[in-house]
């Protein structure tokens, strides 16, 4: 322990040394303000009621954003909040010649983004990219900001069906990722491991169950011309205990094994596509197609369901910073295996608008 | 603590495991471990030279990037088969290493500054100079200050020297005393002597050592009206002494000996005055008193155009001795000449399907008397430039990704051509690249520039600002404040203030889920011309106003300044500046003793084509 604050004490006099003046810093403020205009179909096995059900929303979106970057030599910093007020970032940047470190809440380097998908305003989350949400790190940021390294907050989540009495941690989420560009073609390739242990105790007897959960993929971007390709394809183990946000038809978490008094594994795969057009400088046309599979297999049953998920909008942009996207869009849930016994799922669509101001 | 086996699938390791006793021996790794680690170790050491060499060599071998990529798949490999041990092991030695990446970091220069002291200087005179005393004190303060400079405050000096020694020491031995009383490494003391219109500066740069001190004397006779100028090429050779750099006096003896008293320049520009006040006190109108030169913009000619201006640029295309004038919209290039009096339009191109014309420059870099029309456009997400020639219809020479700029020599006649590269994600990329043509004719690339940090690549510009043979490089850089680079890449000096600016950016690369791209501006380039007449050239340099400073996206240019830069070794001043111009100026150009300046006015809307002005003063 002493060590330990003997080296924090001299990292936090070597940070403090260096910081240039912090008189002349420069702030500059944005904001996004989002409505979405969607009417959503679900059959009547998705929506759960037993019969279709027809609804329209027009609210306000959860994305819509204030913020501020701020510059003060080499020291910079982002804070944004939404339009609820909930803290989305916050981090500051220190650039020191070989690299960047971040500290603070931000994206993470298996987040790998292809998509502008306008429904619920989520980018495809949970419908095809890989996303674990914006979290608490430290990350170095280094080769031309190339290569990302992260020491992540750690994902706590429990094994289902296990009621723990105590949970863990030992290591911080760990995540990595690198990108190149090959003439035309951007490619990335990313990975991170998230574990913690769950603890039962019985009396005086303590059993320790780890939970082990990981993500790794690759994404590319293929321009030519106006016309773009993007895509990603990732693996997955215990999404859910890793924070990932996908589809969960079929288990997507560590499932606690009464048989043999363990921890079951979930699997995740998923493919994602978009194709793009820019016709004008108004007028951009894309769609999409994914297939989320999740898989867990329990005392030799395995449970299995594949999504699959497309849309196509139009973004207009009436002004500079003014945009509204028509979107339609379908997922069909496909049916839940589970052994040799098949339910149907169902299915979604959805068409609508996003309404779009940036200032 | 008693443990139970977790039953977890092949991924997951065994906690049982890692609490047998054997495998919790310090420093225990079970030979799975070590693999792991070596295969990590030499995935990273061999990843490492790989990138040691692309960063040594001119060329990027794709095969590099793929085995760079291969070796990070590799490393992904390793970690997904590691076992929860190695894992641990690798996560306690990241934190260590981040530790110690951070507390080996090279910290910012707190070294101690050379510490001179401007003793008190001897007035000969007929008449009382104190205000020349002073002056000349304020002016060497203000001039050898900073970069590693400082000078001793004058409470700390009058003490020390009393009120006869205020009256000047011409003395070394006293020099010398007062300067080791004070612990400054330099002192510089000597007289002025006024005589007719004229007077003579004589001082004397004294070196202290350890073991003694060494006498440098630097003497300039000076005409009353060259004063300031001739006092700062003193300032800066004291300051070159100091430094131990080649003096350039002698150079700057080979200057026209007479100049001429600059008062006006190309009509629209007033002086910056007094005490080298900075743009930002001009633009508030703090110090800054307009005057009735530039009160109306009124240029000696003007050509509106439908569409707004991007870029434009001059050049004799078809090598009939004229200058054309090629002027660029996102969907239009137009090419005018001056047969009669007036421009007239000429040719006109358009964009293939998909394309945005972005940046235009123009210059005879083959040599055969005829300039090309270097083209940057868009082309889904990269920067792709067309080289163009027009002889009464164009004919295409070249066409490349990336961004090709030609850029006078202020020097001579001749251009230099400039290449920068465009990859998805990345719109300017690497490193900048001069250009020339082979004996085939073909565009090839030569030599890298220097790693010039967070510049602006159509912004920069070559000029021996030191008068040493090698020019320095001048661009808008990070922050997009002014920059001088030496051919290493040192930044030389840089302004305090924010120029540029500009309604000319696209937004492209990647972003963050819901956000825009990042913008990416397409600033003017710098002119280096003399703006006055002295026979020294000027940096000109254009600062465009937004309507509101700190939003983000709606950063509307609709004012603007020109700000000229004196030149003092490597060292740049403001020095003339013109009032707020209601335009939005994307770019400038000098013809001669012409200077040409592309407007625009900045609005809101993106929907019709906008309008623009080329407009030009004599």
């Amino acid at each position: 322990m002493r060590k330990l604050l003997i080296v924090l004490a001299a990292f936090a006099f070597t940070v403090a040394y260096s910081v240039p003046a912090m008189a002349d810093a420069d702030w500059d403020w944005y904001g996004h303000a989002r409505m979405l205009t969607f009417n959503t179909t679900m059959s009547k096995e998705a929506s759960g009621l037993g019969v279709e059900d027809d609804d329209l929303t027009h609210v306000l979106s959860g994305s819509g954003r204030v913020g501020a970057h701020v510059k003060a030599g080499d020291i910079r910093g982002r804070v944004e909040v939404s339009s609820t007020f909930g803290l989305r970032l916050i981090y500051g940047t220190w650039e020191f010649g070989a690299g960047k470190l971040i500290v603070g809440q931000d994206y993470t380097p298996t987040e790998y983004f292809i998509s502008n998908m306008a429904y619920a305003d989520n980018s495809m989350v949970s419908y095809g990219v890989s996303y674990a949400g914006r979290q608490p790190q430290v990350k170095l940021l280094l080769l031309n900001e190339a290569l990302q390294v992260a020491m992540i907050q750690t994902v706590v989540k429990s094994a289902s069906g296990l009621t723990t009495s105590d949970t863990d941690t030992s290591m911080p989420k760990f995540e990595v990722a690198y990108s190149l560009k090959l003439g035309p073609v951007a490619l990335s390739v990313f990975g991170g491991i998230n574990t913690h242990d769950d603890v039962v105790i019985t009396g005086t007897t303590e059993k320790t169950y780890s939970i082990d959960s990981n993500v790794f993929g690759v994404g590319f971007k293929i321009p030519v011309g106006a016309l773009y390709v993007n895509g990603t394809v990732w693996a997955t183990q215990n999404p859910a205990n890793y924070g990932q946000l996908t589809q969960a038809k079929a288990g997507n978490a560590a499932a606690y094994n009464t048989t043999s008094d363990g921890i079951d594994d979930a699997e995740g795969l998923v493919y994602a596509v978009v194709v793009g057009y820019k016709i004008s400088d108004m007028l951009t046309i894309e769609a999409a197609y994914s297939l989320i599979h999740n898989e867990i297999d329990q005392s030799g049953v395995t449970t299995e369901a594949d999504t699959n998920f497309m849309y196509v909008q139009l973004p207009i942009m009436l002004a500079k910073n003014v945009w509204i996207t028509p979107e339609f869009g379908s997922a069909d849930f496909g049916d839940k295996k589970v052994g040799a016994t098949e339910t149907k799922l169902g299915d979604m669509t959805y068409w609508g608008a996003k309404w779009e101001i940036r200032f | 603590m008693q443990s139970g086996k977790s039953g977890s699938s092949s991924c997951s390791c065994l906690i049982s495991d890692l609490k047998d006793p054997g495998l919790q021996a310090p420093g225990f790794l079970c030979p799975k471990v070590v693999l792991s680690l070596l295969v990590t170790g030499y995935s990273f050491v061999k990843n490492s030279t790989l990138i040691s060499k692309q960063g040594t060599s001119n060329e990027q071998p794709a095969t590099s990037n793929e085995e760079i990529y291969l070796t990070l798949m590799a490393i992904s490999f390793s970690i997904n088969r590691m076992t929860r041990e190695t894992y641990t092991i690798l996560g306690k030695a990241l934190i260590i290493f981040l530790l110690s990446l951070v507390l080996s970091l090279p910290l910012p220069a707190h070294t101690s500054n050379k510490t001179l002291v401007l003793l008190p200087l001897v007035i000969y005179a007929d008449k009382p100079l104190d205000h020349i005393r002073q002056g000349v004190r304020s002016m060497l303060v203000s001039r050898l200050s900073g970069g590693g400079f400082e000078v001793v405050s004058d409470a700390g000096l009058d003490s020390l020297v009393g009120e006869k020694g205020m009256e000047g020491i011409t003395s070394k031995g006293r020099a010398e005393e007062l300067a080791k009383r004070l612990g400054a490494d330099y002192a510089i003391f000597g007289s002025i002597t006024a005589i007719g219109g004229g007077y003579s500066l004589d001082l004397s740069l004294l070196e202290l050592h350890k073991d003694g001190s060494r006498l440098t004397r630097v003497s300039r006779a000076i005409d009353e009206d060259q004063f300031i100028p001739k006092l700062s090429d003193v300032a800066y050779e004291l300051r070159t002494l100091i430094e131990g750099k080649e003096t350039t006096a002698q150079k700057k003896e080979e200057r026209a000996p007479i100049l001429p008293k600059p008062e006006r320049a190309k009509g629209i520009f007033s002086k910056v005055e007094p005490d080298r006040q900075g743009p930002a006190a001009i633009e508030k109108g703090l110090v800054f008193k307009p005057t009735r030169e530039y009160e109306g913009l009124k240029p000696t000619g003007k050509i509106s155009v439908d569409m707004a201006v991007m870029a434009f640029d001059t050049g004799d295309l078809d090598g009939d001795g004229q200058a054309e004038l090629v002027i660029l919209g996102r969907k239009k290039l137009l090419v005018y000449s001056k047969k009669g009096e007036p421009f007239a339009l000429r040719d006109g191109l358009k964009p293939s399907f998909g394309e945005d014309f972005l940046k235009v420059s123009v210059g005879d870099v083959d040599n055969n008397g005829r300039a090309e029309i270097y083209l940057v456009s868009r082309y889904g997400v990269r920067a792709r430039s067309t080289v163009l020639e027009w002889a009464g219809k164009f004919t295409r020479l070249d066409r490349r990704t990336g961004h090709l700029q030609a850029v006078r020599d202020p020097g001579g006649s001749a251009f230099v051509l400039l290449f920068q590269d465009s990859r998805v994600d990345e719109f300017f990329s690497g490193r900048i690249c001069g250009m020339s043509y082979d004996k085939e004719g073909k565009v090839t690339k030569r030599e890298r520039l220097p790693e010039l940090r967070g510049v602006q690549f159509n912004t920069v510009a070559l000029f021996d600002l030191d008068r040493d043979g090698d020019p320095e490089f001048l661009g808008l850089g990070e922050d997009s404040r002014l920059h001088v680079w030496d051919k290493q890449g040192n930044t030389l000096w840089s302004g305090d203030k924010r120029l540029g600016g500009t309604n000319n950016a696209i937004r492209s690369g990647s972003a963050n889920p819901g956000d825009p791209p990042p913008r990416i501006p397409f600033n003017s380039r710098l002119l280096i011309t003399d703006i006055d007449g002295d026979g020294s050239k000027e940096i000109l340099a254009i600062k465009n106003i937004p309507l509101v400073e700190h939003l983000r996206n709606s950063k509307v240019f609709t004012k603007s300044n020109l700000i000229a830069y004196r030149i003092e070794g490597t060292r740049l001043f403001p020095a003339w500046t013109t009032g707020d111009i209601d335009y939005c100026l994307t770019d400038m150009q000098a013809e001669g003793p012409t200077l040409f300046l592309a407007a625009q006015k900045g609005r809101l809307s993106n929907i019709g084509k906008g309008s623009g002005l080329i407009m030009w003063f004599e």
